[in-house]
């Protein structure tokens, strides 16, 4: 942070500044001279979306969500602010969390969404973590299909049982970002990472972004060894990978089929959150590539990639008229570019969905997530090159 | 043609009346002759029957007269001479000196703390309190000055003195002050100059002079916190609180030489008001109250009277007073009075003794009219130039408002003012806006302003519902008058003869229509039904289905509701049934008398009234309908008149008679019929003993002497029906959204000062569909409801400003009217839809714009012209993006924070010789 000088770029570009008034740049001069206290007191932090648009930007690579989410913490530690009226859907997905990082607490998740031609076991190979999707589907409009998509498409390369943990806990990502309620994040990564040695696990695969982004980046903070122990992938990179390696293929769309052409919003928590190395965007993009070649239509929205324009709403927090008008705009911009959205955030989908009820000039475009949308376009190739991978 | 009017008197009558005066474009000059406007109305400590503080509502049409640029008050003065005609008066006023410059006094009270003068009594506390020689009559005295009084100062006197001239720091004493003559010229004069209630007339019979018997405006003032002895009630002999308080009602009426023949009509009910504070007051006090006659008049004032013997437990003895003496050593009073249920003299000891006592015509009455040249009546009211239009004095140009006509309560006279003031606008119809300041100052941009239709709806067409046409229709008013039956008149049309006047009731109605129907400006639909009222003041939309069934669409500004009300038909009580044709309610009697076919009335002998049917009790209706006493007396003698030698018996609860010129009809009573009284627990019964002709047995307790058991025979029974609401109301109440009471009458704004609107702008109402009204009320009320409907109707436009400043005159209202929805905070989710409780808000569409994007979203829109800035829309919204208007969040919190953080500051800092530390 004391690389600052003041260039203000961060203020341009934040994407909140868009619609309030907002600018980190003069926050982070603040907590330089000293007025760390006023900052904290005036509870302003609480607003930031911690998209990292700032952080994409700054000619310094001051990580400013890094600085809002410590200052989360502190706001609530050290200043006693409790952020309850700005939490969406009255706390209730961060009380959840909170409640599974109480010690003697093992959540009991039904299996019940399970696919059929799916077998789900509790020791092996592959981990697939669902996530929180099973706890939104009595708000949301089928949460879960997400997860049946994703394990469909795991079950459908790998042919072996499946690990799907019926007590999984919460990755704490909003904790984490959301709250500054960083002890009960220890607590849950700990609850998980125990289990997952449990199974016996090499692979976890997830298909949200931002338990991704928790597992690669943030638990693998908190324990180093873990990069060691686990290989955690996106169910994009997973994907890639098996069709780098040539296991499986892309369909041609059929004569009938609708879903030709369609565009894809980049979730922050998969392009900006990420070291460049991992490069999702680029690797999303290459199926995207390979798709087009079979006679789908990819159009890229004005924003894209580490470009792209936020959801609105970050780790639960401040779901208001201002959110909706980022969540509108970016909607706006999908509409000119195709009819299908695709996304590889649950957050993201459920966000642009619910506004989907607001808007009616918005409600056409049909919202998928990357496991939905890419569900039925792929087939295996050799399935006789399973016993090769083995070895 | 002048546009100035002058009201004499500064009452509750003339103060009311001036204030729609300048509402309806008339310059006023309001002269009273006290150093204080208000009048009586200040002194009092609640008012019934909602027992508001009666400053607390007084005092903001006080001050908005004090602060009216068009009202010229003159106080301490009188009118000396007038000549002139209708349109165009000369007046000459004098006025007394007050030794206190009014421009410069600014009220501190320095002078009157040093003035070294021996305190006198006070005037304004019934000379129960005491004051000194320089003093404000009250602290609420309006205008706020100091006066002298030049009978006491030393200074006027002796010429020693003027200390008050020493410490005021205004430089306002002017001891050089002299009386001065002032001539103005008016168009109208308006006699506001209200009552008095004896007080030493009644010391002979009713121990006036002994130390614990008062008059109830001295127990006013003893009752109120503001009077002499402070919050608490104490008797004016030893400063004592008393254990035992008598009220004796109906004091000093007769017919004889030294009594007043009329009832007063505000007695029954200021007694059980006084009497139910006093047990708030006092809670162990006892207190008897000696009642004759219970005659209250108003919705809810039978109930009133009934809780406070009911739930109060205030003893209430049906009496005749015989003597008072006063005991030497105590000063109590013993009241020896024959008990009218039991037939027996009893005694009474009381600590202090209220005397209702009657209400006069206030002192220079006569002087008065000898000066204005105007007539009085037997009883030395002004004389009116018609029984049923009580405002117009015998002379032209000259006009009576409030008590003056005859007695009334407060709500009667606001009305009565109201009316007054929209006659005179008929009058003075070409100079309206000619002599008057403007005063709006226009705050707010253009898109507030509000358009006003000049139509006017009138729901009704009874007399009420013409007469308001015809005053509206006078004024120049476009008018729509729906009636639902197919005629015009209402009840009118089957009402025989009118009395007092001896008019018949179908050349009333004939004339009154004729007038209706030939006037270019007022349009009738019969048969129509009302389909839909949408809108709000100024621009109402209504469709209705007229005659031919065919939807009717107009627009107008304003609405009256003169819907009236419907005799109540007791199907299975008394006999009565469609079968039994010597059944009859009154009106069907009235209608039968019509005919003037009078053969079957000279066949029969016995003739039965049952007054009261199903009325005043609880399970019934339990108000009084204040029409069927006189309506009943009234054929009682036009029977007695046809048939000489039919023998007529009433059976009566309480009698109840409406207007002092009823009077004479009710003395002479007891010569028509024999009275019997019953009471709840002995219900008359009537057993049919003869069909051909048709023959009853009546069979009744007298409640006057339980022991005797009464039958007898007759051949018509009579039956005395209350005045129910129409069946179709509650769909009108629902349609505009305005309250009905259980009764299922419509319930106005306030009770006392605003009788003739609803909480909702551009909505009032008159006649029998706030209560059953007499003929005379109604047009009264119905006046009055066209002028309020008048000021507004009067102007092209108006800005919300303009309703702001109307509102703030009609005081009653909250001051800060409007609420401002920030638009930018605003994001629509209609919460404050859901609370408001005038309808006001509703959603519109709107683009929120960003700096890169324009979402469509809903705000909140408040109509200005609804919004009654109750401030719920504020308190709801979790955004707080309503704010009332000049009185934001900001604006509050500044105030407060100061005092309030820095007050729990100062608590630990505070010094300990107790001086408060200098906030920041």
């Amino acid at each position: 942070m004391k690389h600052c000088y003041q260039c203000g770029r961060c203020s341009g570009v934040c994407q909140l500044s868009k619609v309030q008034k907002y600018t980190p740049s003069k926050i982070i001069q603040l907590i330089l001279e000293g007025f760390e206290e006023k900052v904290l007191n005036s509870g302003v932090l609480w607003d930031c979306l911690t998209c990292n648009q700032c952080l994409k930007d700054c000619p310094e690579k001051i990580n400013f969500a890094d600085i809002v989410r410590i200052a989360r913490y502190k706001m609530r530690h050290e200043a006693n602010q409790n952020p309850e009226e700005l939490i969406a859907h009255k706390g209730i997905y961060t009380t959840i969390a909170e409640i599974m990082s109480r010690p003697y607490i093992e959540p009991k998740r039904s299996l019940k969404w399970v696919p059929k031609g799916c077998k789900v076991t509790n020791k092996g190979d592959i981990l697939y973590y669902v996530g929180c999707l099973p706890f939104y589907e009595y708000e949301f409009e089928d949460p879960l299909s997400i997860a049946q998509n994703a394990l469909k498409i795991i079950c459908q390369i790998e042919k072996k049982p499946i690990i799907v943990l019926e007590e999984e806990t919460c990755c704490g990502h909003d904790i984490y970002w959301g709250q500054g309620k960083l002890k009960t994040f220890i607590k849950l990564a700990q609850k998980n990472l125990e289990k997952f040695e449990k199974t016996g696990a090499t692979t976890i695969i997830t298909a949200c972004a931002e338990c991704y982004r928790t597992f690669k980046i943030d638990y693998a903070k908190l324990f180093p060894n873990l990069s060691s122990k686990f290989q955690i992938k996106h169910l994009i990179e997973y994907v890639y990978d098996k069709w780098k390696q040539k296991e499986i293929q892309f369909k041609k769309p059929s004569k009938t089929s609708k879903d030709v052409e369609f565009t894809y919003h980049d979730p922050c928590r998969l392009s900006r959150f990420l070291p460049e190395e991992i490069n999702l965007t680029d690797k999303v993009r290459e199926i995207f590539a390979a798709l087009t070649k079979l006679g789908y239509t990819f159009t890229e929205m004005k924003h894209n990639k580490s470009n792209s324009l936020c959801c609105g709403v970050n780790s639960w927090m401040n779901c208001n008229e201002k959110s909706k008008a980022l969540r509108y705009k970016r909607m706006l911009e999908a509409k000119t570019a195709a009819p299908i959205l695709v996304t590889s955030c649950p957050k993201c989908e459920i966000h642009f969905e619910c506004l989907q009820n607001d808007f009616e000039d918005i409600a056409e475009i049909q919202i998928l997530d990357f496991s939905e949308f890419i569900v039925d376009k792929i087939e295996m190739i050799n399935p006789k090159t399973e016993g090769e991978k083995k070895k | 043609m002048e546009g100035s009017v002058l009201v004499i008197g500064g009452g509750i009558a003339g103060i009311q009346t001036s204030l729609d005066l300048t509402e309806l474009g008339y310059k006023v000059y309001l002269i009273e002759e006290k150093p204080s406007i208000g009048g009586h109305m200040a002194q009092f400590d609640k008012l019934f029957p909602n027992n508001d503080c009666a400053l607390c509502v007084l005092a903001p049409k006080m001050v908005s007269v004090y602060r009216n640029p068009n009202i010229e008050l003159l106080t301490l003065s009188k009118v000396i001479r007038a000549s002139g005609t209708a349109g165009d008066f000369d007046i000459t006023i004098l006025k007394r000196p007050r030794y206190v410059d009014e421009s410069k006094c600014r009220g501190c009270g320095d002078c009157a703390s040093k003035c070294p003068k021996i305190e006198v009594p006070n005037l304004f506390d019934m000379n129960l309190g005491k004051r000194k020689s320089i003093y404000i009559p009250y602290p609420q005295a309006t205008p706020p000055v100091y006066v002298i009084d030049p009978e006491l100062c030393l200074f006027l006197n002796r010429n020693v003195c003027g200390v008050c001239q020493k410490v005021c720091k205004a430089k306002a004493i002017d001891f050089e002050q002299q009386s001065e003559e002032i001539d103005i010229n008016v168009g109208a004069i308006v006699v506001a100059t209200g009552f008095n209630m004896l007080g030493r007339e009644l010391d002979l019979k009713w121990s006036y002079n002994s130390k614990n018997v008062v008059n109830a405006l001295e127990y006013e003032r003893m009752l109120s916190p503001t009077g002499p002895f402070g919050t608490h009630l104490l008797r004016p002999s030893d400063e004592k609180e008393p254990k035992k308080i008598a009220f004796i009602q109906c004091v000093g009426l007769g017919y004889s030489e030294d009594n007043i023949p009329y009832c007063s009509r505000v007695c029954c009910m200021y007694t059980a008001k006084n009497a139910k504070l006093t047990k708030q007051y006092a809670e162990n006090s006892e207190i008897t109250v000696f009642r004759h006659n219970i005659r209250v008049f108003g919705r809810d004032f039978y109930e009133y009277t009934k809780t406070a013997q009911d739930e109060y437990g205030i003893n209430y003895i049906n009496s005749k007073i015989i003597n008072i003496e006063e005991d030497r050593k105590t000063n109590d009073l013993i009241i020896k009075y024959k008990d009218m249920t039991s037939r027996k003299e009893e005694s009474y000891n009381a600590n202090l003794l209220v005397l209702a006592a009657p209400l006069i015509p206030s002192e220079g009455t006569k002087e008065l009219a000898k000066i204005l040249g105007i007539e009085l009546d037997r009883y030395d009211f002004f004389k009116s130039q018609s029984y049923f239009n009580k405002s117009l004095s015998t002379k032209e140009g000259i006009y009576l408002s409030g008590f003056i006509q005859s007695p009334m309560n407060i709500s009667e006279t606001v009305t009565n003012a109201s009316g007054v003031a929209s006659e005179i606008a008929t009058l003075l119809k070409s100079e309206r806006f000619s002599q008057i300041k403007k005063r709006l100052i226009d705050i707010l941009p253009e898109n507030q302003v509000i358009n006003i239709t000049p139509r006017a709806l009138i729901i009704g067409g009874g007399v009420s519902g013409m007469t308001a046409a015809l005053n509206l229709g006078n004024q120049g008013f476009e008018v729509l008058l729906l009636e639902k039956q197919n005629q015009l008149g209402g009840n009118l049309n089957y009402i025989n003869l009118l009395y007092p006047t001896q008019q018949s009731g179908s050349d009333f109605l004939f004339n009154i229509e004729e007038e209706v129907r030939n006037h270019p400006k007022i349009k009738i639909f019969l048969n129509s039904e009302i389909e839909d009222i949408t809108g709000s003041i100024g621009n109402y939309s209504i469709s209705f289905l007229d005659i031919n069934r065919k939807v009717r669409n107009f627009g107008v500004g304003i609405i009256i509701i003169a819907t009236g009300g419907q005799e109540f038909k007791p199907f299975g009580l008394f006999q009565y049934n469609k079968s039994n044709k010597n059944v009859l309610t009154l009106l069907e009697l009235e209608n039968k008398l019509k005919s003037k076919d009078f053969s079957w009335i000279k066949k029969i002998k016995n003739i039965t009234f049952i007054l009261c049917v199903k009325a005043r009790q609880k399970e019934g209706f339990s108000y009084c309908s204040n029409v069927c006493c006189s309506n009943s007396i009234k054929n009682m003698k036009i029977l007695k008149e046809i048939n000489p030698n039919a023998q007529i018996h009433v059976l009566f609860r309480d009698l109840h008679m409406a207007k002092k010129e009823f009077e004479e009809i009710f003395s002479e009573r007891k010569y028509v019929a024999d009275y019997v009284k019953y009471d709840l627990k002995n219900i008359p019964e009537i057993v049919k003993i003869r069909e051909v002709p048709e023959k009853y047995l009546i069979k009744i307790i007298d409640a006057r002497n339980p022991e005797k058991f009464i039958e007898f025979n007759s051949d018509l029974v009579i039956l005395a029906t209350p005045l129910i609401p129409p069946d179709d109301l509650t769909q009108l109440s629902l349609l505009l959204d305005l309250p009905l009471d259980d009764n299922g009458f419509f319930i106005e704004a306030h009770r006392k000062l605003r009788p003739l609107d609803f909480m909702g702008q551009g909505i009032f109402v008159c006649g029998s569909a706030q209560w059953p009204k007499n003929i005379q009320d109604c047009i009264s009320e119905a006046n009055g409801a066209a002028g309020r409907a008048s000021r507004f109707l009067s102007l092209d436009q108006i800005s919300t400003t303009k309703v702001e400043i109307l509102s703030f005159l009609l005081s009653i209202e909250c001051f800060f009217k409007d609420m401002e929805v920030n638009v930018d905070k605003c994001n629509g989710c209609g919460r404050c839809v859901e609370v408001c409780e005038f309808k006001a808000i509703s959603l519109i569409d709107a683009n929120q714009e960003y700096e890169d994007v324009s979402v469509p979203a809903k705000k909140a829109y408040i109509n200005p012209a609804i919004c009654k800035g109750c401030g719920r829309c504020s308190a709801t919204c979790r955004l707080k993006a309503i704010d009332p208007r000049h009185y934001d969040f900001n604006q509050i919190s500044a105030i407060i924070d100061p005092y309030f953080l820095s007050g729990i500051k100062s608590e630990q800092e505070l010094p300990k010789d107790g001086q408060m530390p200098v906030l920041p």
